[in-house]
């Protein structure tokens, strides 16, 4: 879901300063167990497809949280194995609200991302994405439980 | 030497030989999000069971069967090379046991002492047996434990070598078992803080019965893979008062995990007003080219002052595998600079069997 808002984010950028790279994607997430929460990330730069339309789309196995056994539940309980998809039509300078529809687990919501500019060519973006909202089921194992809230941060170019 | 390795390594220490340091690579800064017990090491719950089966190089992954009741043996056999010196035994022998209903858990370690090869008495089997750990534990919410029983006093690394490499020099015939009252809490913001209250465990010489307040601090940071501890200790036995503070530290990145800790140990003679200081410091480098292969780089230094002068400075190196979910293989040598000792190595078999 983060990875989404990210690619959302990504995606207005692209369209307001001729961006077309998603650099890299970072994602944390957290549990009911004290000490443990995890990190995952994009494991390779996306581009930006530049069509009448700004979309940006993230296949599951392109996200790593570098555990294979996590990897596999992460992609099989809240993506499904559905790539995660951002449509974005907003013009951004500067500084602003990404607005487009993401798609995470075929599940589609309107969303709206800021997005900031830091030097010439870089934007970047923070942002937290609700599981519930998405209306993913939070993957629970052997009694450690993921959390609702994911945090999402991106860089893209 | 090798008498009193054994003899330290058996009787006085918690054996938490198999600190998976390099989980915190992979987030896992605590201990309980794959082990019983809440101070780490011993029996895996069923999560860390599936998580020893990815980290090994061999086993198939296979969901384990929920119980209530758990027991594993853990076993080490070494092979030990020192001055010449070469003997093949066995480290340790525990049986684990624990048994959970509703907020209760009960943890058990039975251990046979390896044989004094110097003691021509013959010693009968139960003789051999002590309790190394015996501990209720009662979770009054998810946040909030009190436990009661015997087991050790949570403080810095509690990597088991250290901990060896200090008590060589300083605390001869003590045992580090303590009858425990102690409570953990987990706070916000990834702290911990573990207040113990501890008593003698009556298997300790008279003279070096110890009571007294302990405090553990923990701060994680799992996302950064940082991991900060300030462990503090105040007791006192008939002939020695003891305080003690450590801070110890756990950084990972991906192949790589480094651990430090200092200790500052101030103690005084009651009997005649004399005090000294002891400082303690450890350094450990480790490295994971594969996710079942470690291969590590130690070095420590203990430093006491007069009148139990002492100062030794080891280096070692080592590496272990570990092929199945339950075994690892393990190989240690180290080298004492200050006593121009070759260096001592040591081969070990670790055998972590889960029943259940």
């Amino acid at each position: 879901m983060k990875f989404i808002l990210v690619t959302l984010l990504a995606v207005s950028s692209i369209q307001a300063s001729q961006l077309r790279q998603v650099i890299d994607l970072n994602f944390s997430v957290k549990t009911n167990m004290a000490g443990f929460s995890f990190v995952g990330k994009l494991s390779e730069k996306k581009s930006i497809d530049q069509g009448n339309t700004k979309k940006l789309q993230i296949n599951p196995q392109d996200l790593t949280t570098e555990m294979s056994l996590r990897d596999e539940h992460m992609r099989e309980q809240i993506f499904k194995n559905k790539p995660i998809i951002f449509e974005g039509k907003k013009d951004c300078t500067q500084k602003c609200i990404l607005k487009g529809k993401l798609t995470i687990s075929q599940t589609t919501k309107e969303v709206e991302i800021p997005l900031t500019q830091e030097g010439d060519d870089l934007f970047k973006l923070t942002h937290t994405i609700s599981l519930n909202a998405f209306g993913i089921t939070k993957p629970e194992f052997m009694g450690v439980k993921v959390k609702d809230n994911v945090k999402v941060t991106a860089t893209l170019k | 030497m090798l008498k009193l390795l054994l003899l330290l390594s058996s009787l006085t220490l918690p054996f938490k030989a198999h600190a998976y340091e390099s989980m915190i690579r992979h987030g896992y800064a605590s201990c309980v999000t794959c082990h019983l017990s809440q101070t780490g090491a011993g029996l895996l719950n069923s999560y860390g069971k599936v998580i020893a089966q990815q980290f090994s190089a061999f086993s198939k992954m296979e969901m384990p069967k929920k119980s209530n009741f758990s027991q594993g043996l853990q076993t080490r056999l070494a092979h030990y090379r020192s001055n010449g010196q070469t003997r093949n035994f066995p480290m340790q022998f525990d049986y684990l046991a624990a048994f959970q209903r509703d907020k209760f858990t009960i943890e058990g370690t039975l251990a046979k002492a390896p044989k004094d090869e110097s003691n021509e008495e013959e010693s009968s089997f139960a003789e051999e047996i002590y309790v190394r750990k015996a501990l209720v534990s009662y979770e009054l919410d998810k946040e909030n434990i009190i436990q009661l029983g015997r087991d050790y006093i949570d403080s810095g690394l509690n990597l088991i070598d250290h901990t060896l490499f200090v008590r060589r020099n300083n605390k001869r015939g003590v045992t580090d078992f303590f009858t425990i009252l102690r409570s953990s809490h987990t706070l916000k913001k990834n702290w911990k803080v573990i207040p113990t209250l501890f008593m003698p465990s009556f298997q300790e010489f008279s003279e070096n019965q110890e009571k007294g307040l302990a405090l553990k601090v923990e701060r994680f940071m799992p996302e950064q893979k940082w991991v900060l501890a300030l462990s503090a200790l105040g007791g006192q036995t008939d002939t020695l008062k003891r305080r003690e503070v450590n801070i110890s530290f756990k950084k990972a990145w991906k192949h790589l995990v480094l651990l430090g800790q200092y200790g500052l140990t101030h103690r005084e003679i009651r009997s005649d007003d004399k005090s000294f200081n002891q400082r303690t410091a450890l350094l450990s480098s480790r490295l994971f080219p594969l996710e079942s292969l470690e291969v590590y780089f130690n070095w420590e230094n203990i430093d006491v002052e007069d009148p139990f002068l002492t100062k030794a400075t080891r280096y070692g190196h080592g590496l272990r595998l570990k092929p199945l979910s339950n075994l690892s293989l393990e190989y240690d040598a180290k080298r004492n600079t200050h006593t121009g000792s070759k260096f001592q190595s040591i081969f070990q078999i670790y055998f972590n069997g889960w029943f259940l």
